[in-house]
């Protein structure tokens, strides 16, 4: 088992909830259909001073810690911050975070309009949007507030981005939710129809309390199954488009580094600013129980100062939540490639986060599969290590 | 536990695309921070 790297200060990850409100209605959403109600005390929209001051704060993390960080426009459905505070967002954050830091946009697609994508391009942002395969798989989950599908329109956006040569480069990928009863080689199939350069999947949330939906029981593996049916469409594939899931694991097997949350055992710092400017841990953590992304603390870009938080015992004892606890995962030989998995799907109210990942027994079918298809290839020896 | 791949051991007879990519990936030193692109896809949020 490897060591985590050392406990570090630097961010590398920040979400700007720049609208807390969504133009969809996703049955899933871990930000407004899990329990947390938080979103109803925020603004609606980021306001221009708060937009300074985040700015401000993170042209000074940046000079300070001199290593790039990216930051995600997030939500709620960012584009709801309207065109004339976009632009002035994005103005205030290049202006701060230059090259090589990335701007990026995780929407929903309803929004993006070519003006939109002008000033996207112009701020050189990335672009990810979520869809989640063929319209019958997409448009049982992510409605209108009227319960309409929105395929239709999403696709209309992709095929948008993807039509102008100044914003092809820009879409780093799709974001998929999976349902674990779909085929998903459909799924496959239908995304990367799409054209775009890389797809990454998530499993549904849940933890010990509160299974994911599909998924009967902690041992059960549906969705190790459905992503075991992923790698094998994806390795068959002679030309196959980006899975970041899949490749962040398969890296790791291969000696190589993981990028994402919740993969591996890289050291990561994520923390989340909301519309009025609290200051939060990673957002993700709301699906264990509310409020549970909260520091104790209240703090505010327009109080407090980020760097001082990053060096607080909170901020610490945050960081070190993502390290995992568990006995079994401390025993386990999978553990330099799960990692535990994400820290939100630990939760049981017994135990804390001291516990695996419901997603446990897929983990273990998934790299399984990974271990045997390396093996068969000779890239892997069955001791497990690389030759 | 894994260990890091070497140049040789890139295997152009890899029936796979994306291992192959993977397997190129890993022995290039500095990868990801240098490869093309990565400050618009680097992102460790995962949502």
């Amino acid at each position: 088992m490897s060591a985590r790297s050392p406990a570090s200060s630097l961010l590398d990850t920040v979400l700007l909830k720049v609208a807390s409100r969504c133009n969809l209605n996703c049955d899933y959403c871990y930000v407004y259909h899990m329990g947390d109600e938080a979103w109803r005390d925020q603004p609606k929209r980021m306001s221009m001073a708060t937009i300074r001051r985040v700015a401000e704060q993170l042209g000074e993390v940046y000079r300070a810690q001199a290593t790039p960080f990216s930051v995600v426009l997030h939500g709620g459905e960012p584009l709801l911050l309207g065109a004339e505070r976009l632009t002035a967002l994005l103005k205030a954050l290049r202006a701060e975070l230059p090259h090589p830091c990335g701007i990026h946009v995780q929407t929903n697609g309803v929004l993006l309009t070519d003006p939109i994508i002008d000033l996207l391009v112009a701020y050189d942002v990335g672009i990810s949007i979520s869809i989640d395969g063929p319209a019958e798989i997409h448009d049982g989950f992510r409605k209108d507030h009227l319960g309409r599908g929105s395929h239709a329109k999403v696709l209309a956006a992709i095929e948008r981005v993807l039509r102008r040569a100044d914003a092809r480069s820009l879409l780093a990928g799709v974001l998929a939710v999976i349902d674990p009863r779909s085929d998903p080689r459909v799924v496959y199939d239908a995304l990367k129809g799409l054209g775009v350069p890389g797809i990454d999947v998530l499993v549904r949330d849940g933890n010990w309390d509160r299974l994911p939906f599909g998924k009967a029981s902690p041992a059960s593996l549906e969705y190790g199954q459905w992503l075991t049916g992923l790698l094998k469409a994806y390795l068959a594939d002679p030309e196959p488009p980006r899975i970041r899931l899949l490749d962040d694991l398969l890296r790791l097997l291969l000696g190589g580094g993981s990028q994402k949350e919740g993969v591996g055992m890289t050291d990561y710092g994520i923390l989340v600013i909301e519309a009025d400017g609290q200051i939060d841990k990673n957002d993700t953590l709301k699906v264990a129980y509310p409020n549970a992304d909260r520091f104790i603390a209240s703090w505010n870009v327009h109080r407090d100062n980020i760097r001082d938080i990053m060096t607080s015992d909170a901020y610490q004892e945050y960081h070190r939540q993502q390290h995992p606890a568990a006995e079994d995962c401390k025993r386990c030989p999978e553990l330099a490639v799960c990692g535990g998995g994400m820290v939100a799907h630990r939760w049981s109210k017994s135990r804390g986060f001291d516990n695996p990942t419901i997603f446990c027994a897929d983990q273990k079918l998934l790299i399984g599969a990974m271990r045997s298809a390396l093996t068969e290839r000779s890239l892997l020896s069955a001791e497990k290590e690389v030759v | 536990m894994s260990g890091r791949r070497t140049a040789q051991s890139t295997d152009a007879t890899i029936d796979s695309a994306a291992l192959a990519r993977l397997i190129a990936e890993v022995s290039t030193p500095g990868f990801p921070m240098q490869a093309a692109g990565y400050n618009r896809t680097h992102n460790r949020h995962n949502r």
